[in-house]
């Protein structure tokens, strides 16, 4: 609705974002909906690319709302410049990107911008399809620069390693392409010559027409099909049957005896329906791999959790800094407060507290003193530790989960496909039915019999299906990817079908997985609430601690109009809050003991343990009440509701306190029994590995693992979008809302491929009772043929009713 | 009729010419990226504009 409402012409008394156009608040002084989208557009301003505007305008396109602040640490991206890393992410001088939030023309046109305004990049190009820019460097330009400038402007970027930028891929791609091209020029040359065959070419004229058809089938047959050839020996080597073989099968036969009637003068060859065959078989495949999204590997996922370098201290006292493949068990490092934990370790000096959110889902951060144990990967949020290391590398928790996450993602089980079942079928009917057919036809004589026997085994290659299989999925997925799912295979569509069970995680993913201010209150009469917000932003302002981070967030809009505060005495006390001295009272922000404080929120009895009070103190006298909390995704209800209503059981697994969990699971009306509180990654992931056809929903590290041993995992989109590309399923929208959709996707997906087998096997049988009955002609085949593949064409590309119901819905 | 001898293996070469073009065209990468050029082409207006500019100009120039 606020697309329509902002596109209505400004005579309309409503307010849009000056970046994104999303509509404003009535009572928002700003002409921005968030920080993010000011810093942008004035840096846009800044650098002379406002046209950037100009053009979102003329194509019809509006720039997504920042939403996230573009972070303002200097040394996010340093790591980049580091030789070893260079080494391993750049390929032919430049490296790769993948962009967050790049949609549309204007994005195009601002990324490829960077040369203009970033010093040292000698050009940028983004591939639009991928969401992968590819940046070249002048002589000493840095990629850190680059990739700040891409955070700048609201891409986040991230590095994408030179294997995965699927160099491997995109030479196959391109080979598929090539033979699909020699594919499509010979079968076009072969079906004018067949054509004057058909229309009663003789003599002289047939027999070089003929001879000339074979010469131009020799590169199709022997390069183009090059592809069926390789994943049918693969299959057969693998003792298996997949849907290739019979298509090989089919295709060697009929060429074969098409040479063979050609050598002795019989008019019955079928040059023009083989080659036709391999090239809309290579269509549709080349069109499925288009469609694929190559997703991120999980391996690249470490350099976003671990930080660039450590700070080691040496026996004399001094610090320095190295990689963190140089830290070793036994070295003492520092780490400043809102750095990250290089190494799992033992605090030996200092007292801080410690955001383990990335690993374990815990939004609450724990104390830490010395002797407490620190996990590689974690946040320190208080002040600066002396932390001696007990585990670095591979051997830290983060470094185990990502190296069996690594494992993991190569060893899902590949599933039985509906395709690989039907060829078994269609093999079986073939075998048992060629002597059948070779001794019923025997009187007519040896050669006649062969013929026909031959005859049958080419019209039972299950061509039409082969080729609706691949493009069921190609559509399918096309259409998902323009609602904004990206769904990394088709085998992930086939699973989808079959899911029973869906495990959500709690925190981040049924929750917004960050605290919020769910409803604050003045206590006090005299101070305007510009005054208090702006007190509370300054009082705030700095700490790393997550429930800072909330009241910023929230005071931060309703301080604008008030003057900034310079405090005096700023400090922040650990575990109990901050204070500061202003215009000679002392103010604090500390947590509500007191019953009498927190009572004046009307908070339920159930929540008060969830919830998070902080009160605002003037001299020791409470001020105003906030009161924090995690709030459920908005969406939650109804999303349970309708996946519970397709007959799937819902679960909750998550790493929260049974109790965060139970109150949870109530409001959502999980019964008891499907309940998992307090469970570790590794325990997720063995949970979900023991149930079959389960799907995991999740976010952030602490689910990678389940994710991957689940049967279909998908990652909702949180802070870490890296990780919810290398899972299986994308969605571009936030929160949930498009899950129930998904299971219904897969399952009509696999009734579509369903009603395509049924269509082949009519066809499959017309041909049959032609072949046996001596009937079949290369004039049938040539009519048969392209009925049969304009019928599944049509099945695939228009789906049904129930399909496109879900994917309105999702793109709503 | 038999002209068709000497059209057929013309027609013959221009197609394999086509089919050499496109081979070496889908080598060189020309097809990786189906997506972007398509919005690219609209957006290089800088550098049409001060074509436009300088096609006026020598039109000016001309008439002078």
């Amino acid at each position: 609705m606020e697309t329509l409402a902002c596109s209505l012409p400004p005579a309309v008394e409503l307010r849009c974002c000056r970046h994104c156009s999303s509509a404003l608040p009535s009572r928002s002084a700003s002409e921005f909906c968030c920080q993010g989208c000011e810093t942008v557009f004035s840096l846009l301003q800044a650098s002379g690319l406002s046209r950037y505007y100009s053009i979102l305008e003329r194509t019809g396109q509006k720039a997504r709302a920042v939403e996230d602040q573009p972070s303002s640490s200097p040394r996010e991206y340093q790591w980049l410049d580091r030789p070893e890393i260079r080494a391993e992410y750049e390929t032919s001088g430049q490296m790769f990107f993948y962009l967050e939030g790049v949609h549309c023309a204007a994005c195009v046109w601002l990324v490829e911008k960077l040369p203009q305004w970033v010093p040292g990049v000698e050009s940028a190009r983004l591939d639009l399809g991928n969401a992968v820019v590819s940046v070249r460097l002048a002589a000493h330009g840095r990629y850190s620069a680059a990739a700040e400038g891409l955070l700048q402007i609201g891409y986040r970027p991230h590095p994408v390693r030179a294997q995965e930028a699927s160099e491997h891929s995109r030479l196959e791609e391109r080979r598929l392409l090539t033979q699909l091209g020699v594919a499509a020029g010979c079968a076009g040359n072969i079906m004018l010559l067949a054509i004057a065959g058909y229309a009663g070419a003789d003599g002289l004229f047939a027999t070089s027409f003929s001879a000339l058809s074979f010469i131009l089938s020799l590169p199709v047959m022997t390069y183009s099909a090059a592809p069926f050839y390789r994943s049918a020996w693969i299959a057969l080597r693998a003792r298996q049957l997949s849907i290739d073989v019979p298509v090989v099968l089919g295709l060697l036969t009929s060429f074969f005896v098409s040479v063979w009637n050609l050598a002795h003068g019989d008019g019955r060859i079928y040059f023009d329906s083989i080659t036709a065959l391999v090239f809309l078989l290579l269509a549709s495949r080349y069109l499925l791999k288009r469609i694929q999204r190559s997703a991120l590997s999980a391996s690249s996922l470490a350099h976003f959790l671990m930080p660039a370098f450590a700070r080691r201290i040496l026996p004399d006292g001094t610090r320095e800094e190295i990689s963190l493949s140089a830290l070793r068990v036994d070295d003492r490092v520092e780490v400043y407060s809102g750095e990250i934990f290089p190494a799992d370790g033992v605090v030996l000096e200092g007292r801080s507290e410690m955001n383990l959110s990335v690993l374990t889902g815990e939004s609450v951060p724990k104390a830490i003193s010395v002797g407490s144990s620190v996990f590689g990967g974690a946040l320190n949020v208080g002040s600066s530790l002396r932390v001696g290391v007990t585990h670095a590398g591979n051997d830290a928790r983060v470094g185990r989960i990502l190296e069996s996450l690594r494992l993991s993602a190569n060893a899902r089980a590949r599933i039985d496909r509906f395709s690989d079942r039907i060829s078994r079928g269609f093999i079986a009917a073939t075998l048992v039915l060629l002597p059948l057919v070779f001794l019923g036809n025997s009187r007519s004589g040896w050669d006649e019999a062969f013929q026909r026997a031959l005859a049958l085994a080419l019209v039972t290659c299950p061509c039409a299906f082969a080729l609706a299989t691949p493009l069921t999925f190609a559509s399918v997925l096309a259409k998902l990817g323009r609602a904004g799912i990206l769904i990394k295979s088709s085998e992930t569509l086939e699973r989808l079908a079959e899911i029973q069970n869906v495990f959500f995680d709690k925190t981040g993913t049924l929750t917004r997985g960050r605290f919020e201010v769910l409803e604050w209150k003045l206590l006090q009469e005299g101070r305007s609430i510009e005054q208090i917000a702006a007190l509370i932003v300054a009082l705030e302002k700095g700490s790393r601690h997550p429930l800072a981070e909330a009241l910023r967030d929230f005071f931060t809009p309703l301080a604008r109009g008030a003057s900034p505060m310079a405090l005096a005495f700023h400090r922040e006390r650990l575990g109990s809050g901050v204070e500061a001295e202003y215009d000679g009272r002392k103010f604090r922000i500390g947590s509500a003991l007191q019953a009498d404080q927190a009572d004046v929120l009307k908070s339920s009895a159930t929540q008060q343990e969830l919830v998070t009070r902080l009160v605002l103190f003037e001299n020791e006298k409470p001020l105003a009440v906030m009161s924090l909390g995690d709030q459920m995704r908005p969406e939650a209800h109804r999303v349970i509701q309708q996946i519970r209503d397709q007959g799937l059981v819902v679960r909750l697994i998550s790493g929260d306190s049974p109790l965060a969990v139970a109150h949870a699971a109530e409001s959502l009306q999980i019964p008891r029994e499907n309940l998992r509180a307090e469970v570790s990654p590794e325990d997720k992931a063995e949970a979900l590995s023991k149930t079959p056809s389960s799907m995991m929903v999740g976010d952030g590290v602490n689910d990678a693992l389940a994710l991957t041993s689940a049967s279909v995992g998908i990652a909702v989109r949180g802070g870490l979008e890296a990780s919810v590309r290398a899972s299986d399923v994308y969605l571009s929208r936030r929160g949930i809302s498009q899950i129930p959709q998904l299971v219904i996707m897969g399952r009509e997906t696999l009734r579509i491929i369903k009603r395509n087998f049924l269509i082949s096997l009519i066809y499959n049988l017309v041909a049959a009772v032609a072949a046996v009955s001596g009937m079949i002609t290369p004039l049938l085949a040539a009519v048969l043929m392209p009925m049969s593949a304009f019928a599944v064409f049509t099945s695939a590309i228009l789906g049904t009713s129930r399909l496109r119901r879900a994917l309105q819905e999702v793109s709503r | 009729m038999s002209v068709i001898f000497i059209l057929l293996p013309i027609a013959l070469l221009l197609g394999g010419f086509f089919v050499a073009a496109f081979v070496v065209m889908a080598k060189q990468g020309q097809y990786d990226d189906l997506e972007t050029p398509a919005y690219r082409v609209l957006l290089e207006e800088d550098q049409e504009d001060s074509l436009l500019v300088n096609f006026q100009k020598n039109l000016t120039m001309r008439r002078k």
